[in-house]
């Protein structure tokens, strides 16, 4: 059974002078030292380490050579910091430490300032660890229904997180306040933020289900819109709102997130893994995709057009053939590309399939489909085909919506932001998608502009 | 993927790298596994113990190496159909080609995570029992 980490550095065969040269900058932590192989045995067997956690490897242990710890630890925890530290010139192989899975090493006493930075930034972030309260966005939270979080709502004047729910049930006095005030918005726990997203993503999941005799279907409609309007309007409240640029990102996040387990639930389809498969990187690349994914499947949701997790899985992949061209490069700024450069623009989507079939990513013939149209336009002008209106799936004109959506929604310097009835007018303008899709879309889209009513406790602070 | 009584031979002279193969292959759902701490104790375990299914062989060992516990392996009538799969470091990716000459089902890179080795051991299921 894993047992948590109480602790915020990890220590392995550190000899003592080593230890004591780094002591001076190691006293505000709790560390844990592993001194025997049976320690390390039980780190391995046992001991779930966080990602981010930082550990200080030597080669004390006569036993284990620091390579195989090296080794052994990167195969068995994700994204922790495994450093090599050491005073011995003899045992300081850096090409060998690499390939094993070190992801720095330290050779004293040159590298001794390094190594203090390097521990102070493990400091920080137990700092700013302790801002443990996320605000989301409630997603139909009902009274004596067993969460898998605690909930709380935030008391300005006390400056103070007061807890909602007991052993996650929210009792009916407490939902009650909740609708009474108004508040759209309550806090969880960071390290909950995770079983929040599954929930919501189940709520959606079973609202869409038919045959839950609890809640008549007109209700069951009404709520899952509604659910789809809060997480689609994330999307525009990072551009738009002048408040909080940290909580818009945040609630933006949990937007993807819930989505993304949606489409884990519902195909089995890890897709922020496969993206990393196939490109080998996450980042700003992965930023706009998840974008674009998240934006479709909500207008699936919302319109009916396709299945939110089949466009959600286009939307993912629809550029990972865009290389070279960066991800602002759009239907509504290329025309002042450079001739090559425009030509690899035009040839993306086909590129994009090529890849997938290249590193054997299976795809319904739809969803391929999807990637290769998404920039045909009715009128025939569209690429990389120039295919008649008739032969462009309605799915693949949602997710050039969706596309189209993304890039006008994001922030854009020394702008204002667009208004959702601005980038529906510029979509409908520009894109070259038919009237039929269009119609179904603009509905929810200007209603997503009209907020429900969030009487939210407000910024959250920096410390709970 | 394989069935979960399989019995599997994990074989590396570093006692980590064996406690981390069997913890992932447990996760898998597999229980029936048996360990070696080099090539040539893996030799006399596979002859000792009926039914061994698989293989999970680290190539860079004292004694008899994974490559050459495969040579062994694959000239024994009673083994040479074993699924065998071996655990490389990175600089002998370049004797990969060795290995599957003589015989190897497939490799995994160290380090290596659970995923890449699950993927890799239902390769060679699916190539096994492919047709």
């Amino acid at each position: 059974m894993s047992q948590s980490t109480e602790f915020d550095l990890l220590m392995i065969g550190v000899d003592d002078t080593t230890s004591k040269a780094i002591q001076p900058f190691t006293s505000d932590l709790r560390v844990r030292a592993i001194t025997t192989p049976a320690e390390v045995e039980e780190l391995i067997e046992s001991i779930q380490l966080p990602p981010g956690m930082l550990v200080l490897v030597s080669s004390a242990i006569k036993e284990l050579s620091q390579f195989e710890i090296g080794q052994a630890l990167s195969s068995s925890y994700a994204g922790i910091h495994i450093n090599f530290v050491t005073s011995e010139r003899s045992t300081f192989d850096l090409t060998n430490l690499k390939k094993n899975g070190f992801t720095d090493t330290f050779l004293f006493p040159m590298d001794i300032k390094r190594i203090e930075e390097r521990i102070e930034t493990v400091k920080v972030n137990k700092l700013s660890a302790f801002k443990k309260y996320k605000a989301v966005k409630v997603v139909d939270i009902k009274s004596n229904q067993k969460l898998p979080f605690e909930v709380r709502t935030f008391l300005p004047l006390n400056n103070k997180y007061v807890k909602l729910t007991k052993d996650g049930v929210l009792s009916d006095k407490k939902a009650e306040t909740l609708k009474s005030k108004n508040i759209n918005s309550v806090f969880i726990d960071v390290r909950e933020v995770e079983a929040f997203y599954d929930f919501a993503a189940e709520q959606m999941m079973s609202l869409g289900l038919a045959g839950n005799d609890a809640v008549s279907e007109t209700e069951k409609q009404e709520q899952f819109q509604s659910n789809v309007r809060n997480l689609f309007r994330s999307f525009l409240d990072v551009s738009t709102t002048s408040g909080d640029l940290e909580q818009g990102r945040d609630l933006l996040e949990q937007s993807k997130k819930v989505v993304e387990s949606y489409v884990i639930k519902k195909t089995g389809l890890d897709l922020r893994s496969k993206f990393r498969e196939i490109l080998g990187t996450g980042g700003d690349s992965y930023s706009h995709a998840q974008s674009v994914s998240t934006i479709a499947s909500l207008l699936s949701m919302a319109t009916g057009i396709g299945k939110p997790e089949e466009v959600a899985i286009a939307g993912l992949f629809h550029d990972i053939g865009k290389q070279g061209v960066g991800d602002e490069v759009s239907v509504f700024n290329c025309a002042d590309l450079e001739p090559e450069v425009l030509a690899t623009y035009h040839g993306h989507p086909r590129l994009s399939l090529s890849i997938l079939r290249e590193k054997r990513v299976t795809l319904i013939p739809l969803i391929a489909e999807m990637i290769e149209k998404h920039h045909e336009r009715v009128d025939g002008r569209g690429f990389p085909g120039k295919v008649q209106a008739h032969k462009i799936p309605i799915e693949a004109q949602l997710l050039s919506y969706a596309d189209a959506f993304e890039h006008l929604s994001g922030p854009h310097p020394g702008m204002k932001a667009f208004t959702p009835a601005e980038i529906h007018a510029k979509i409908s303008a520009e894109v070259g998608i038919s009237i039929e899709v269009l119609s179904r879309i603009e509905k929810f889209v200007i209603s997503v502009a009209a907020p429900e009513g969030d009487q939210g406790p407000g910024k959250a602070p920096s410390a709970g | 993927m394989f069935d979960s009584s399989i019995k599997i031979l994990v074989v590396d002279d570093m006692m980590t790298m064996r406690k981390l193969v069997k913890k992932s292959l447990m996760q898998m759902g597999y229980s029936n596994i048996e360990e070696a701490a080099d090539g040539q104790l893996g030799w006399v375990k596979l002859q000792e113990t009926a039914d061994v299914g698989l293989v999970v062989s680290d190539w860079n060992m004292p004694n008899c190496s994974g490559l050459e516990l495969l040579k062994r392996v694959r000239s024994d009538n009673r083994f040479k159909e074993l699924p065998f799969v071996l655990l490389t470091a990175e600089s002998e990716v370049a004797q990969v080609r060795e290995a599957m000459a003589a015989g190897v089902d497939n490799y995994v890179l160290k380090p290596f995570t659970f995923e890449s080795l699950k993927e890799k051991l239902e390769q060679v299921y699916k190539k096994r029992h492919a047709a």
